[in-house]
């Protein structure tokens, strides 16, 4: 099964377990990194769109995109103003430098062909323009922590790109080290001028990173 | 001890290890060749932040860069001097004009230096406009951790922080050498952080699997990056 075939058939219960509870609570501290502006921004791989909300609410001039169909059904039910679409992120239907932003909040990581989204979050941002990006931390979805030992432990291997359950949600993700993602920001003319790690605060008490913020610029 | 302290002691060692085809095969073999695959061929001039005894420099010319190295160990200075043209100098105060070089790299030395974060911000204002900053450092993750043995599929264990910065030393003995490593661990974020506020932006991140070794094929043993001084 593909990565989008997984969340499309997630979807329902995705939905639910998202709007029940703050899933991310660390969606706050990513968005304080989004540069402010009142152009065309993307919300690359919006689920059923909180963040797409978030922005809106924020003042946004905000279209979400997904390539599931619940999703983007839920996300439209939920924010009957928004601007909605269902599209492949390897294939956006969108014209060269259509947006100044693009955001994509834990997206990314579930995808098939994170290259292809890459090159295209590229093509679709005007020179000058930024994408910001949070992904869980690869460091993070290479191991596993152990709480008798309260260490972190590498079985596998960081440097191949293997499927990973993310475990909270136990939802299907990819691993992949962080070159794989700086190879498709170089494909799609993004340069990087930021970069964060965040920790957990529950596990291993802030020793190692779960998420990573990333935000560049296109050339 | 200061790290520079640390180094400077052991130049004559380290010279001969770096020199030496039994010695630094890690460098020689695998983590040199990579590092150059990131590296722009050479236009006006190339600076060699924290060259050692010189060898990268000397790949460098042989490759049709004019290059300086310079390096805060007399020791290390004498011997690359053998090689190419290299200065005594702290890489937070560089002695050289603004806009000097197209290209500086940094081969293993950033986390070698006590105060990294002025060296990039001397490398920026040394680099010209467009100039590249292309850097190898141990990667974060392996000075974090350890492999418990050996083995192919020894696991990769970190029992401290990967977050915070920390002094790592470690010596090795082998073949008649002994050298005793002593390094800054800093995360990623450090890093790009530290090129931030000089301005760089990051262009390429590569994390080399290692052909032969199946340790080191599954974690990455180094971190390459090239940033660009816009």
């Amino acid at each position: 099964m593909t990565q989008k075939e997984a969340w499309e058939a997630l979807a329902e219960h995705w939905v639910s377990l998202v709007r029940c509870g703050s899933i991310y609570d660390d969606a706050r501290a990513f968005l304080a990194l989004l540069p402010p502006t009142s152009e065309p921004t993307l919300d690359l791989g919006c689920g059923e769109g909180r963040i797409t909300r978030e922005l809106a609410a924020r003042g946004y001039d905000v279209v979400g995109v997904d390539s599931s169909r619940s999703m983007v059904e839920a996300a439209r039910e939920a924010h009957p103003d928004g601007r909605y679409d269902v599209a492949d992120a390897a294939a956006l239907p969108y014209d060269g430098g259509a947006f100044v932003l693009v955001v994509a909040f834990m997206s990314l990581q579930d995808m098939d062909d994170v290259g292809a989204a890459l090159r295209e979050a590229g093509r679709v941002l005007r020179h000058g323009g930024r994408l910001c990006l949070a992904i869980i931390h690869p460091i993070w979805t290479a191991g596993d922590v152990d709480e008798e030992s309260d260490r972190f432990v590498i079985s596998g291997s960081y440097l191949a790109t293997v499927p990973h359950i993310r475990p909270v949600m136990q939802v299907p993700s990819v691993h992949r080290p962080l070159e794989e993602y700086f190879h498709g920001l170089e494909d799609g003319g993004l340069v990087v001028e930021t970069l964060r790690e965040p920790p957990s605060r529950k596990r291993l008490a802030g020793r190692l990173p779960v998420y990573l913020y990333l935000g560049a610029l296109k050339q | 001890m200061s790290l520079r302290d640390a180094w400077d002691v052991q130049a004559a060692e380290w010279t001969r290890f770096a020199r030496d085809p039994l010695g630094d095969r890690w460098n020689l073999d695998f983590n040199i060749p990579s590092f150059l695959e990131l590296v722009p061929g050479p236009r006006r001039r190339t600076l060699d932040l924290g060259c050692g005894e010189g060898r990268l420099a000397a790949e460098l010319a042989r490759r049709g860069h004019r290059v300086v190295g310079v390096d805060s160990s007399p020791g290390m200075v004498a011997a690359a001097s053998q090689l190419v043209e290299a200065a005594v100098a702290d890489a937070a105060a560089l002695p050289f004009e603004d806009d000097e070089f197209d290209l500086v790299v940094a081969f293993m030395s950033l986390q070698d230096m006590d105060e990294p974060e002025a060296a990039v911000q001397e490398t920026a204002r040394v680099l010209e406009p467009g100039g590249r900053f292309c850097f190898a450092v141990p990667h974060p993750i392996t000075l974090a951790g350890r492999f418990e043995s050996r083995e192919p599929n020894a696991r990769f264990v970190i029992e401290g922080s990967y977050l915070l910065p920390r002094r790592c030393e470690d010596v090795l003995e082998r073949d008649g050498f002994r050298i005793h490593f002593v390094a800054m661990h800093r995360p990623l974020e450090a890093y790009v952080l530290m090129l931030a506020a000089a301005g760089f932006l990051v262009e390429a991140l590569r994390e080399p699997r290692h052909p032969t070794n199946p340790r080191w094929a599954r974690v990455p043993l180094f971190l390459h990056v090239r940033a660009v001084r816009p």
